[in-house]
Formats: C-alpha cells, sequence, structure tokens
C-alpha cells in the first residue's frame, strides 16, 4: 500500500517536473522588466535608442538598450591555417543536427511503441521500442559530443554573430544548457530503467519517463529553432535595425512555428528511416530465422513510421515555403526561382528515390502474406503512375545549354517537356505520387486479410470512384488552373489540391477500417519472408532522408545570402558569398559519407555489445 | 434516400462507382471552390 502511495507521488512529481520544463521556456518572457519594456518600446522606439546611448544609468530608467548589429569587417573573422571558417561550421552545424534530429524523432515513435505495447500486452512491442531506443543512446553522446564542437566552431570563426545572438537569447541559452541536463537525465532514466520499471504502475512511471523525455527534446528543438529562423526573419527591431524586444518577442519570429512544424514532421520520417537502415542492417546479418523475423518486423514499423510523416510532410514544406514567400517575396524567389531553383530538381529526383523505395517496400512486403496474390497485378499499375509523376516531378523548367543547343531547340525551353518544368505540373505530380503511395499502403494492409462486411464489394467500388472523382479533380486543377490562368490562379490552385489529397487520405482510411472491422486473416504473417533487395530499399530511404536534409538545410540557410541575421547583420567575411552548387552539392555529400559512417559505427557498436566472447583459460579459476 | 435505394446500389459495384465518383467529385469541386472564394478567386478563371 505504502509502496502505491510512493508510487503515484513519483509519477505525481515526474508530471510536475514535466509542467516545470513546459513553464521554463516562457519564465524568460514572465520577466517584470523585459515586459515592462516590451510594453514601452513600440511608444517610443526613440526613446529606447536613446536609452542605449545614455549607457546604464538610461537603461534603469527604460530598460535593456536596444542591441544593435555590429559593422565588421574580414579582419574581425578569425581564421586558422588549412581551415575554411564557413565550411568547418558547415559541416559540423550539420552532423549535429542530423544526430539531433535522429535522437529527439527516435523517442517520440518508441513512447508510441511503449504505449501500444502497454494497450495490447504484447511484449514484441516492448522489446521492439527498447530496441530502437538502444539505437539512439549512442547517438545520443554523438549529438552531444558534435553539439559542443558545433558551439566551438561558432565561437572560434563567428564571435561577433554569437555574441550579437548571446545578448538576444541570452536567458533562452541557459534554459537550452539546463533543458539538455533534464534531457539526458530522463533519456538514461528511461533506457536504463527499462527493465526495472516493468508491469503495472511502474510501467506508468516509465511511459511518464518517456514523455518527459520527449517534452525536453522538443522543448529544446523549438529553443535552438528559435535562433535559426531569428536569423532568417528577425523580429523586434525597431526603424533603425536595433533589437528592441525581448526573448519571446525574438522567440516569436515569423517562420519559427512553419519549421517547427516541418522539422517534428521531417525528423519522424528521418528517425524511421534511420532505424529502419539498422533493422535491415540486423537483417542481413540475421544467422537465424526467428532473428530474420524479428528483424523484418522492426523494418516494417520503421518504415510504416518513415511513409506516415513523409505523407504529410510535402504540405509541412509548402507551408513553410508559403511563409518564406508572404515573410519576403525576394527570399522566395531566391530560394525557388534563383539559384538554388536547380537544387529543388535534385530534391525531386530524392524525392522520387524516397517515394519509389519507400512503395517497392510494401510492394516486397506483401510477400510476407499468402494472401497478397489477389492485389500483385495492382501494382504495376501504380508503378506506371508513381513513375511517371516522378519524371515529371523532376523535369527543369529551363536548361543549361551551348548556344548551339539552344539554336537547335529555338529557344531556352523544350517544345513539349517545357511545360512540365513549371509548379502546376510539380503539384500535380506530388500529389498522384502521395496517393499512389497511399494506395499501395491499403493494399499493404489488405494482403493478408478478408473482409467479412456484406458491403465489401460495394466498398470497394465506392473508394475507387473516390480515387478516380480525387484524381480528375487534382488534374483539372493542375491543368486548368496551371495553364490556361494566371499566376495567381496558379499558386492558389495548389490549396485545394493539396487538400484533395488530404480528404483522400482521411476518407480512405476510415471507409477501409470499417470495411475491415472484424476480417478475417488469410493465414499467419510469414516474417522474415521478403527478398533481400528489399532491404536495400530501407537503406535507400535512410540514405536519400539523409542527403535531403542537408541539401534543402543548405537551401534554407543560403538564401540569407551574404546577411548573417537577413537585412539586419550583415556577413563581412571572405565567405560572404553563394557558393557554386557544385561545392555546395559536394560539401552536403561529404557530410551525408561522414555521417553514414558514424550511423555505421554506431549500428556496429549495438552488435558489439550484444557480443560475448568466452576467455577460456585467461581467468583464474576459483 | 431510403434503405432500399441505397441496398440497391450496394449490390451493383457500377452502381456503387457511380455514387462514389459523384458524390466524391461534388465534395472536391465545392471544396475547390470555397478554397478559391477564400482567396478572393473564383473557380471558373475570369480573367
Amino acid at each position: 500500500m505504502r509502496l502505491r502511495y510512493l508510487a503515484k507521488i513519483g509519477g505525481m512529481s515526474l508530471l510536475l517536473a514535466l509542467l516545470m520544463s513546459l513553464f521554463a521556456v516562457d519564465l524568460p518572457g514572465l520577466d517584470a522588466s523585459s515586459v515592462a519594456f516590451a510594453e514601452e518600446a513600440p511608444a517610443a522606439p526613440e526613446a529606447a535608442a536613446a536609452a542605449g546611448e545614455t549607457g546604464a544609468e538610461g537603461e534603469e530608467a527604460a530598460g535593456p538598450a536596444p542591441i544593435v548589429a555590429p559593422k565588421l569587417t574580414a579582419e574581425d573573422y578569425p581564421t586558422i591555417p588549412g581551415f575554411n571558417g564557413r565550411v568547418v561550421v558547415w559541416m559540423v552545424a550539420q552532423l549535429h543536427l542530423w544526430f539531433a534530429a535522429f535522437v529527439l524523432a527516435v523517442p517520440i515513435f518508441v513512447f508510441i511503441i511503449e504505449a501500444i505495447g502497454m494497450k495490447t500486452r504484447d511484449k514484441r512491442y516492448d522489446d521492439m521500442a527498447y530496441e530502437f531506443i538502444k539505437v539512439s543512446i549512442t547517438a545520443f553522446s554523438l549529438t552531444a559530443i558534435l553539439g559542443g564542437l558545433l558551439f566551438f566552431s561558432l565561437m572560434i570563426f563567428y564571435p561577433h554573430l554569437m555574441g550579437y545572438l548571446i545578448k538576444i537569447f541570452d536567458d533562452s541559452m541557459l534554459y537550452y544548457a539546463l533543458l539538455f541536463f533534464a534531457e539526458s537525465a530522463f533519456l538514461y532514466l528511461y533506457y536504463y530503467g527499462w527493465h526495472w520499471l516493468q508491469g503495472g504502475f511502474k510501467k506508468w512511471v516509465h511511459l511518464t519517463l518517456g514523455l518527459l523525455l520527449n517534452a525536453a527534446g522538443s522543448t529544446l528543438m523549438l529553443l535552438a529553432n528559435s535562433w535559426t529562423t531569428f536569423m532568417m526573419s528577425p523580429s523586434g527591431m525597431d526603424a533603425s535595425g536595433a533589437f528592441v524586444g525581448d526573448i519571446t518577442t525574438a522567440m516569436g519570429n515569423f517562420l519559427w512555428n512553419p519549421i517547427n512544424i516541418h522539422r517534428i514532421v521531417a525528423n519522424v520520417a528521418f528517425g524511421g528511416g534511420v532505424v529502419g537502415a539498422y533493422a535491415a542492417f540486423k537483417f542481413l546479418s540475421a544467422k537465424t530465422r526467428e532473428l530474420r523475423a524479428h528483424y523484418d518486423w522492426m523494418g516494417y514499423t520503421a518504415n510504416i513510421i518513415a511513409i506516415s510523416a513523409l505523407l504529410p510532410l510535402p504540405f509541412a514544406g509548402y507551408y513553410l515555403t508559403a511563409e518564406i514567400y508572404m515573410y519576403s517575396q525576394q527570399m522566395g524567389i531566391t530560394l525557388m526561382g534563383g539559384i538554388f531553383a536547380w537544387l529543388f530538381i535534385i530534391q525531386a529526383v530524392l524525392i522520387g528515390a524516397l517515394f519509389l523505395s519507400a512503395n517497392y517496400y510494401l510492394w516486397c512486403g506483401m510477400g510476407r502474406s499468402d494472401g497478397a496474390g489477389r492485389y500483385t497485378k495492382y501494382i504495376k499499375y501504380i508503378a506506371i503512375v508513381i513513375v511517371a509523376a516522378f519524371l515529371v516531378w523532376f523535369t527543369p523548367h529551363t536548361l543549361i545549354l551551348t548556344n548551339a543547343e539552344q539554336k537547335a531547340l529555338g529557344g531556352q525551353y523544350h517544345p513539349y517537356l517545357g511545360a512540365l518544368g513549371i509548379m502546376p505540373a510539380k503539384n500535380t505530380a506530388v500529389n498522384l505520387m502521395i496517393n499512389c503511395t497511399l494506395l499501395s499502403f491499403i493494399l499493404f494492409r489488405r494482403a493478408n486479410r478478408v473482409p467479412t462486411v456484406s458491403w465489401a464489394k460495394a466498398g470497394n467500388a465506392i473508394m475507387i470512384g473516390m480515387f478516380a472523382a480525387g484524381a480528375v479533380n487534382i488534374l483539372f486543377l493542375g491543368i486548368y488552373h496551371g495553364y490556361f490562368t494566371n499566376t495567381v490562379y496558379k499558386v492558389a490552385a495548389s490549396i485545394p489540391q493539396v487538400l484533395t489529397t488530404f480528404v483522400l487520405i482521411v476518407m480512405s482510411l476510415i471507409i477501409d477500417s470499417r470495411m475491415y472491422k472484424g476480417a478475417k486473416e488469410v493465414g499467419p504473417m510469414h516474417w522474415g519472408r521478403i527478398p533481400n533487395r528489399a532491404q536495400y530499399a530501407l537503406f535507400i530511404l535512410a540514405v536519400s532522408f539523409t542527403w535531403l536534409m542537408g541539401l534543402m538545410g543548405y537551401i534554407r540557410s543560403g538564401i540569407r545570402q551574404h546577411w548573417h541575421v537577413k537585412d539586419i547583420f550583415r556577413d563581412a567575411s571572405p565567405d560572404a558569398f553563394t557558393p557554386t552548387l557544385g561545392f555546395a552539392a559536394d560539401v552536403v555529400s561529404i557530410a551525408t559519407l561522414i555521417f553514414m559512417a558514424m550511423v555505421i559505427f554506431v549500428f556496429w557498436l549495438s552488435q558489439v555489445s550484444a557480443t560475448k566472447t568466452a576467455a577460456t583459460g585467461y581467468w583464474k579459476e576459483g | 434516400m431510403g434503405g432500399t435505394e441505397m441496398d440497391k446500389i450496394l449490390e451493383n459495384v457500377w452502381l456503387a462507382f457511380a455514387a462514389g465518383f459523384g458524390a466524391f467529385i461534388v465534395v472536391f469541386l465545392l471544396l475547390d471552390f470555397i478554397m478559391m472564394k477564400m482567396q478572393g478567386l473564383s473557380l471558373i478563371f475570369s480573367g
């Protein structure tokens, strides 16, 4: 009884700690002086500026002084022979971000899988969740090491920028460090307490630890995102460009939430991709049928996680891009219409590879069921549409041509394919590609089941009618508004296109789940009965996600061009120029290779930790 | 629609397909109309 009481108190304390960690973010905004200053500043920015000039006495009278961005020269940027500051920071930041994304995403779905295990009382879920978190433990150390390296690199190569940002975000940076301790504590308790906190109330305490871990991790990400987005869309500035706001103003900048949403969804997709690669690695190296079955199931779960996050990801991306345009048309045009537009062609190829490999894995996975033969004949049609959409998706609008080629072509644009280079064609293609992936997923779900409801045939016909109507509507919006109206209509039509896909996803899952309620199983699932080549599809997923994140991250950062903080704090370093696409692609590709090598090291470590060598005759007997 | 008509639709797959297509094309066009209207535009381009 006493133990139960103590356990309840423990659980409540943990929940309280969670609430405190959430409130911690808001504390700076509740600071009395900053609130007072925030109220005064909009009314009298000149007074605030004057207060800055009068120094400490003025500060006491009118709150903190405005923070003015320094005007730097090339000499203000320290150099180290043999190192390029920008490339060092770029590489280290990218590696840190990949690992951070991974260690933030894995606990999200580990928490969900553990909760599913608790609900279904199926221990396999618990074992799998434990194995996922085990992989992220080593990655967590690497994240911290790379985070430290990034901090030192920034302080060494960009001291004035860091000084400026620390002045603006000072409190939040302290909370960031404290939260990192909290996250470490929760992670280690969560991982090392897994087998200790089993059964009954203890399991609830363990799940609460998982929740706290996610709360701390997500808050960390939100804080760091605000620093990044402040550099893109600074807020709290007066007319002269001096910062006169408080931390909440700086954090709540225009692009903060679009990035938050995009990163959370993308992290889950990326995390699913990386643990999928882990499962594939273990599957290929498994010696027994049982192990192959286990890792096949793990790979399947990871792929489902990755696809579930991949489907809404383009929408989050569109939302972010629309907000970038809304904040600054110039930045938007640099992003999609300027030099960076060419990187979107590479992005298109990688996204196409993602969709193709995710679908391919689903098709191969249908082989686990004896009932899949009923649906395999439809795969080729789905494949044709996906490949066609993929080709449209990466068809460039303008071409890099020699004079002779341009003359032969009769202009800059290809007479037939040029029409496929504009956004309405891309939007149409990506929506069709998402819907085809949804169809693959539905077939995959049905492979081992037979519906028992009387209206199953009619339900299928209604669903086919629904998908046909959706495809007609997407094509109507893409072709009619894309080619027979003006630019305003072209852009506007992309919203109902996206909503059509959204309706299709929601409605098909509702109809399908009702139709297959109480369905009969064809037979037991043959876990492990999947070709090895399907595992390589999982590797492609992980590599494509990584590379894509690197390229897109570069674009997001690169559209600030020669500004540290857009239009406020100019980059005066010798590297204040947009590098060639080839150079940028090389840096990102090398970073991808380094990350992959580190990930393989993490996988290998998890393999080594489970290996025991019998050192016969080495240790003293008795 | 009464129960008998619904049963008829559910018995005939082509009718069910037509009903599904018809109902959803109306839903989608309505959605298009509302979304374009919200952006100050009409569904059909008016120049």
